[in-house]
């Protein structure tokens, strides 16, 4: 059975939650602490979950973006290796140089916890090419620092080439082109705002989360 | 009001006596972590 990495880092929250999904869908899912450097060939999968990291100080992610383990990720991620970042994972990602942007406060200064609609703007990431609905799925989000910013020109290269994963149907923090995940060049890193191990089950409210973790 | 900014500040005390390599190291701190160039600039002063 392919093996699934879940990184901790101090101040993580999701990572019961994300492992527990991983668990569901049959995968095998092994935890990673963040003060330890892995060999990237261990693990078919990476997954970043969410929280707080470092309790945000600095920035969000900035301080696990430069984690030990960061290294081995960083290595995994170039061999291919998929890598899923959610909601503090992303911003992890983008403080790693992983993915390209950043996340900043949003729009309303406010925290804002919700279900939110979202548009499928290109399917051809590693993870979750299709919901269960299609090209559409609805997860709920809870962040503060959701807005993602990135330059002119990197945005036009975002859209040029299909890195736009996800979009808000409703933007509900000012992120730019209504981004609420993007992927990387080759498209092995991925990451969204969205919690989709919070949509695995009718009593969670939705199961659109599912195909994020098969 | 024409402009409002909101900034961080950071307090770093350096062993040694040489201010050259003290800004230089304050420098690297600033570059690998303290600031992220997509959303933040940064400037360095000798307290």
């Amino acid at each position: 059975v392919s093996k699934a990495g879940v990184l901790r880092f101090p101040g993580t929250n999701c990572d019961r939650d994300v492992f527990e999904a991983l668990e569901t869908k049959g995968r095998n899912p092994e935890w990673i602490w963040h003060a330890d450097q892995f060999d990237s060939k261990k693990y078919d999968a990476l997954f970043l979950p969410g929280g707080f990291s470092y309790g945000d100080y600095l920035r969000s992610g900035a301080l696990a973006a430069r984690a030990p383990a960061m290294k081995s990720v960083r290595e995994a991620a170039d061999r291919g290796v998929p890598v899923l970042g959610i909601c503090n994972g992303f911003q992890i990602l983008c403080e790693a140089g992983l993915l390209p942007g950043a996340l900043v406060r949003n729009r309303g200064l406010r925290f804002i916890d919700d279900w939110v609609s979202l548009k499928l703007a290109n399917s051809n990431s590693a993870f979750a090419k299709k919901s269960a609905r299609g090209a559409q799925a609805r997860l709920p989000i809870a962040h503060a620092d959701g807005r993602f910013v990135v330059e002119d020109d990197a945005l036009k290269k975002l859209q040029d080439n299909g890195q736009i994963w996800w979009q808000y149907e409703a933007n509900p923090n000012g992120a730019a082109a209504d981004i609420a995940g993007v992927m990387n060049e080759k498209k092995n890193v991925a990451a969204l705002m969205p919690h989709p191990e919070r949509a695995m089950f009718d009593w969670m409210g939705g199961t659109d989360g599912e195909g994020f973790f098969e | 009001m024409n402009a409002c900014k909101v900034g961080r500040y950071v307090m770093l005390d350096l062993p040694g006596e040489d201010e050259k390599a003290s800004m230089a190291a304050a420098k690297e701190m600033a570059e690998f972590v303290l600031h992220n160039p997509l959303i933040e600039t940064y400037e360095l002063e000798r307290l």
